[in-house]
């Protein structure tokens, strides 16, 4: 009886692992498939499926040159994603497999129209990782970038995986990963907002944002605009680059700054409509300056640190406005009212005009600190 | 009923025989019934020598003893000698009186006399009296010398031999003290064998003590050859893989051991010890260790041993769940590196796994059995068909001969070789359940693994002592061992 116990325990526990057992396949009999593009087909209402799948060699096959190529694309158009795919798997030999899957590329116009169905198809593909980056493709279709090979790295997906990765970059864009994106969907304000990349002669450049309400693209962030956005989500940015005109000893002088970092307090008042106080504070380093005989003397430091002010609340009185323009506030400040004073915010109408008559007080305190100067100005000449 | 060696059927002890051979249990006084009742109870054993010795008085004395069980020199000059020169009457009627040795028992019944003359001792015999029993015993042994499954960088050089009382005196030699007691047992209805209980009085448990000798004084066995056959007696769960005693030949290890309150057991005819109670930790602790003159170089050592307990267990199976499984967890370039390596090998990665690990088992049980100079050129010629040629006929793929390499190499890391052969059977369990349920079996086995471990005791010791129940101090003692425990 014990024994009989015994077993049906065991078939208890062993039978519920049976079910992964047919899902049971070697790695190289599954075509793993790193990049995914998402374009209109040509037929209306139809999907462009593009995958890219990496070509797999013999460690011993000596044959192989150096400048073969290390991936290939296959496209497929169906009535929904799904047949798109079902379609693709025609083409290859073995099983497609997603659990690689690192970017998905979008085109703009599947961005404009139909960006739902693709971030639903992608959120109920269980193999698909919610960490996947998204990218919207602005001018040609995604196909054609995801099968544009670069030199610095053999794999399309995996130039825009480390693109993404390299935290240290002083770029004018950053990540959004799939569950970034459908998480900020899920909020208050329903935006959200995906890095754009593009191809410029012949090269790839990921700069700017799109910004995305209800799934619809309604603007774009552009230049050092995304990096006041994200001071703005995040509560901090950097490391970022600015460049400033100053007057300097009635001369124009240009100063690069780089590796600024910037944080900002936010705070509001419980008025109608509601008044939000924005406290940034920051530094950064001086990297080069037009002229390079002038030193950096405290008072052109000072100066620096003002016009830096200066244009820090204008970059960021500009997006505020646009995106009040747009009505869309993707930066999650309507869902931390939501969540912390649910009564006001109740008051707010938020959605259709409280964000619009939201106002902004802002105070920057910039202040440069290195200079990369290696003389002290005052220096003297010992016995002078 | 001995079920060790196989047979169902115990032979008996010597109290059988001499029923089987209808002799009464009291030793005949008369010489001639005395020397056909050992030549019926030693029948057909060609090196038992009888010798007759007269004497002055025109009487006889028998002398029995096996040929080179005893030093005949010794025989001559301290029993022949004296018996024939001896005129004295008082003398010859008591051989105990011209009889040159200090080690001399009357014998009253046959089973004495059988074990004394098995026990390498000679047995006299003279009408009227009873056998007299001297012990001139001249066993052969070898010299001490470096052990040889326990090589160390540092500590003393020198290991046990099969002889038990060199074994005991080496032991008295490391530890000065009269609190280190010793206790024989005899075990075994045919061998006869002496098994020594050493201990440190003070430091080792008394209930443990007393347990361990019910344990001996029940074990049933006929032929106690090795300490192997002693130790799976005697353990908590003889049936477990894991090996509940630390066997070893070095006496420094031992000495270490007996101060800390455990136990050694000594056997006759083996080059080894036994130390109870142990935990699973003290297989990668061995005494050198405390050769180190950094307690972090000890850290780092004992922290580097377990790590690869866990990769001579773990690795292969979980590259075969993870390879053909659940590929979505390796890093993506790794990915692709083992999918490349994979992609002209005709067997799946378990198949592939399993044939690695056998052959490399197969060379391991190969050349521990050879001559060293063989067993280098076996090491060599499977070191290449394994790691080269294999790879080049496309049989395995380069990254499963790393796996396996470091599998091989991890394991061996352990001291003691009776746990590394119980890693080795582990390993393959865990391969079969992960290459059947992937990681979710993987994580099933070592689940299973886990619980067995912390189920089972080294007599009254936890096997994961001091992990569970958790006590720090002597987590500390094992990491760092910078002071004595007593």
């Amino acid at each position: 009886m014990k024994k009989l116990r015994i077993f049906i325990m065991l078939v208890i526990v062993v039978a519920p692992l049976l079910g992964c057992v047919e899902d049971s396949r070697e790695i190289d009999h599954r075509s793993m498939i790193v990049g995914l593009s998402i374009d209109q087909g040509e037929e209306e209402g139809s999907y462009a499926v593009t995958i890219q799948i990496p070509l797999l060699r013999s460690t011993t096959d000596e044959g192989a040159s150096p400048m073969d190529k290390e991936f290939e694309v296959f496209t497929a158009e169906g009535e929904t994603l799904w047949d798109a795919i079902g379609n693709l798997e025609a083409n290859t030999p073995t099983v497609l497999f997603l659990g690689h899957l690192k970017v998905v590329t979008i085109s703009e116009a599947v961005a404009r129209e139909s960006l739902k169905e693709v971030i639903d198809l992608l959120d109920r593909t269980p193999e698909i990782a919610n960490q996947i980056y998204l990218l919207i493709i602005e001018e040609g279709s995604a196909e054609e970038f995801i099968a544009l090979e670069s030199p610095l790295v053999n794999l399309p997906a995996l130039y825009l995986n480390r693109f993404f990765q390299a935290d240290q970059k002083v770029g004018r864009t950053t990540d959004v990963k799939l569950f970034q994106f459908i998480r900020d969907m899920n909020m208050i304000s329903r935006a959200s907002v995906i890095p754009l990349a593009k191809i410029v002669e012949g090269d790839i450049r990921i700069e700017n944002m799109a910004v995305f309400q209800d799934h619809r693209l309604v603007t774009k962030l552009l230049d050092d605009e995304v990096a006041m956005s994200r001071l703005m989500k995040r509560k901090e940015v950097g490391p970022m680059n600015y460049t400033i005109d100053i007057e300097h000893e009635s001369e124009a002088l240009k100063v690069a700054l780089s590796r600024i970092s910037l944080k900002v307090d936010i705070d509001f008042e419980k008025t109608d409509p509601i008044k939000y106080h924005l406290e940034i504070k920051g530094g950064g380093e001086v990297v080069e300056l037009s002229t390079a005989e002038i030193r950096l003397s405290k008072e052109l430091i000072l100066k620096i640190n003002e016009k830096m002010n200066e244009e820090i609340e204008e970059e960021l009185r500009d997006v505020i406005a646009k995106m009040q323009e747009k009505n869309v506030e993707p930066w999650l400040m309507g869902h931390r009212i939501w969540a912390n004073n649910y009564q006001f915010f109740d008051t707010l109408n938020w959605e259709e005009t409280g964000w619009q008559q939201t106002e902004f007080e802002i105070s920057v305190d910039f202040k440069v600190e290195m200079t990369g100067q290696r003389a002290l100005l005052e220096k003297e000449k010992i016995g002078r | 009923m001995s079920i060790i060696n196989g047979r169902h059927n115990s032979l008996g002890d010597i109290n059988g025989v001499l029923k089987n051979l209808n002799i009464e249990d009291e030793v005949d006084l008369n010489s001639i019934d005395f020397k056909h009742t050992m030549e019926k109870i030693f029948a057909d054993c060609s090196d038992l020598i009888t010798r007759i010795v007269p004497l002055a008085n025109g009487e006889e004395v028998f002398i029995y003893y096996f040929v080179g069980a005893i030093n005949e020199e010794l025989l001559e000059s301290s029993v022949i000698r004296p018996l024939t020169s001896s005129n004295e009457e008082l003398e010859l009627e008591d051989l105990r009186y011209c009889i040159y040795s200090a080690d001399m028992n009357e014998l009253k019944t046959w089973k004495e006399v059988v074990n004394a003359i098995l026990d390498s001792s000679v047995i006299c015999h003279k009408s009227r009296g009873f056998p007299i029993q001297i012990s001139l015993s001249s066993q052969q042994k070898r010299a001490i010398e470096e052990p040889t499954t326990e090589y160390q960088v540092y500590g003393p050089k020198i290991g046990f031999i099969e002889d038990m009382t060199s074994n005991l005196a080496l032991m008295r030699q490391l530890i000065k003290d009269p609190r280190l007691k010793t206790k024989v047992y005899t075990v075994g209805t045919i061998t006869h064998t002496n098994v020594s209980v050493m201990y440190f009085e003070g430091a080792a448990e008394q209930s443990m003590l007393e347990e361990l000798e019910r344990r001996i004084e029940s074990v049933e066995i006929d032929n106690l050859l090795n300490i192997g056959q002693l130790n799976k007696q005697i353990v908590n769960a003889p049936l477990s893989v894991f090996p509940q005693v630390l066997l070893t030949e070095r006496p420094d290890q031992v000495a270490f051991a007996l101060t800390e309150g455990k136990v050694a057991l000594f056997l006759d005819n083996s080059g080894q010890a036994t130390i109870i109670p142990i935990s699973v930790f003290d297989f990668y602790l061995p005494s050198g260790d405390r050769s180190f003159s950094s307690v972090w170089t000890i850290a780092f050592v004992r922290a580097l041993r377990l790590f690869c307990m866990i990769i001579a267990t773990a690795i292969p199976a979980l590259y075969v769940a993870l390879v053909a499984f659940h590929p979505e967890l390796i890093p993506q370039t790794l990915a692709f590196a083992i999918a490349e390596s994979r992609t002209q090998i005709p067997f799946p990665a378990a198949a592939e796994a399993f044939m690695m690990m056998l052959a490399l088992d197969i060379l391991v049980e190969a050349s521990i059995r050879l001559p060293s100079f063989v067993g280098q050129t076996i090491g060599i010629v499977g070191g290449l068909i394994i790691g080269t040629a294999a790879v080049e006929a496309g049989l395995v793929s380069s990254l499963m001969v790393i796996v396996i390499a470091l599998t091989a190499i991890a394991s061996f890391v352990s001291p003691s070789w009776d746990f590394v052969a119980s890693l080795r059977t582990v390993r393959y369990g865990l391969l079969i359940i992960a290459a059947t349920f992937g990681l979710y079996g993987f994580a099933l086995g070592f689940c299973v693994i886990f619980i067995h471990i912390c189920h089972i005791n080294s007599f009254s010791r936890p096997y994961v002592s001091p992990a569970m129940p958790i006590k720090y101090e002597e987590i500390k003692q094992v990491i760092q061992t910078y002071k004595s425990k007593i």
